[in-house]
């Protein structure tokens, strides 16, 4: 199920020209999808997107909406960075979503790889872990009905 | 004249200042260890908790509070009091590291500096440790699978697995799969 969180290797290359960290970046992939289908077979990777869609397209709801639109800005922002190698500030706190889940409070680490590219921004996300540690802490979970 | 205008010709006074926020920072963790823990063993249990779905392998509260480690967990219903001063405490800690980051930026490190941090990130993973409740049960399930041992842990089982699971019970040929 962690086969997803490739996608943070699309950062993980800066300062080469674009045609590089693009091949990098596919490389990784390749490889994780290789390891994967070599340990795991096709049912598991069928899996991923099975329990995916099973999951998370079960109902409408404003949660469900909210969960995919954070996260599809979190995508765009992570292939935006690939391509230009720019940043944008903020941008880094909605990577606690690539799990299209409710987050748990160790998902705010998944931000560091973006925010890194930026020292204003990895300065000030490291600052709020305490904060943002204590709001996302599930374990006290505000009238949490399933999970 | 600003303190931090004061603190470019005269900075003596940043390395205190410094090890003083790292120190309210620990304090604060510390502090809020304990009420998580304190929390922990005050939940009242499901039946105090309408509304709220226990996972399908979740713990009760008497398995919970049977464990080494006890846990906390929504459907066991922790004080929403305690989760409103942990949140208090948070922004207590983001404040420390900001005072410690707008210090350091305007001066140049010091070794003191430096040092209280590393002393500082020390406390809070011994304080961390130190801890007697957990927030996930997640670390049991890991502790297990190293006791199983690795041909133990992907042996498969006699026992038909949740619908989530449906790719390893059609790997391992599983009851239902």
């Amino acid at each position: 199920m962690k086969l997803p969180f490739a996608i943070f290797a699309l950062v993980a290359f800066p300062n080469r020209p674009l045609r590089e960290r693009v091949a990098y970046a596919a490389l990784v992939f390749a490889l994780v999808l290789t390891l994967s289908y070599a340990f795991g077979g096709a049912p598991y990777l069928q899996a991923v997107l099975q329990r995916g869609m099973r999951e998370h397209m079960q109902a409408f709801s404003l949660s469900q909406v909210l969960v995919f639109g954070i996260a599809a800005v979190a995508v765009l922002a992570l292939l935006y960075a690939l391509v230009t190698q720019r940043t944008v500030r903020g941008l880094s706190y909605a990577m606690i979503e690539l799990g299209f889940s409710t987050p748990w409070s160790w998902y705010y680490a998944w931000g560091f790889p973006y925010a890194a590219l930026d020292a204003w921004s990895i300065e000030t996300m490291l600052v709020a872990f305490p904060l943002a540690s204590a709001l996302l802490d599930r374990s006290y979970a505000w009238g949490l009905r399933h999970f | 004249m600003s303190p931090f205008g004061a603190a470019r010709r005269s900075n003596h006074w940043v390395a205190p200042a410094v090890v003083l926020a790292f120190a309210a920072l620990a304090l604060a963790f510390a502090f809020g260890t304990r009420l998580d823990d304190a929390a922990t063993f005050s939940q009242p249990g499901q039946h105090a908790a309408p509304g709220v779905a226990p996972r399908s392998i979740g713990f009760s509260l008497r398995e919970s509070l049977a464990l080494q480690y006890p846990l906390r967990e929504p459907w066991l219903a922790p004080p929403h009091g305690a989760h409103i001063v942990r949140i208090a405490l948070g922004i207590g800690e983001t404040a420390a590291l900001a005072i410690v980051a707008l210090l350091l930026r305007r001066t140049a490190p010091r070794a003191l500096a430096f040092g209280a941090a590393g002393v500082a990130a020390a406390a809070l993973a011994a304080i961390a440790l130190a801890a007697r409740t957990l927030g996930s049960g997640d670390v049991y399930a890991y502790v297990a699978y190293a006791r199983l041992g690795l041909r133990g842990s992907y042996a498969p089982t006699a026992m038909a697995l949740p619908p989530a699971y449906a790719a390893v019970a059609h790997v391992w040929g599983s009851p239902g799969s």
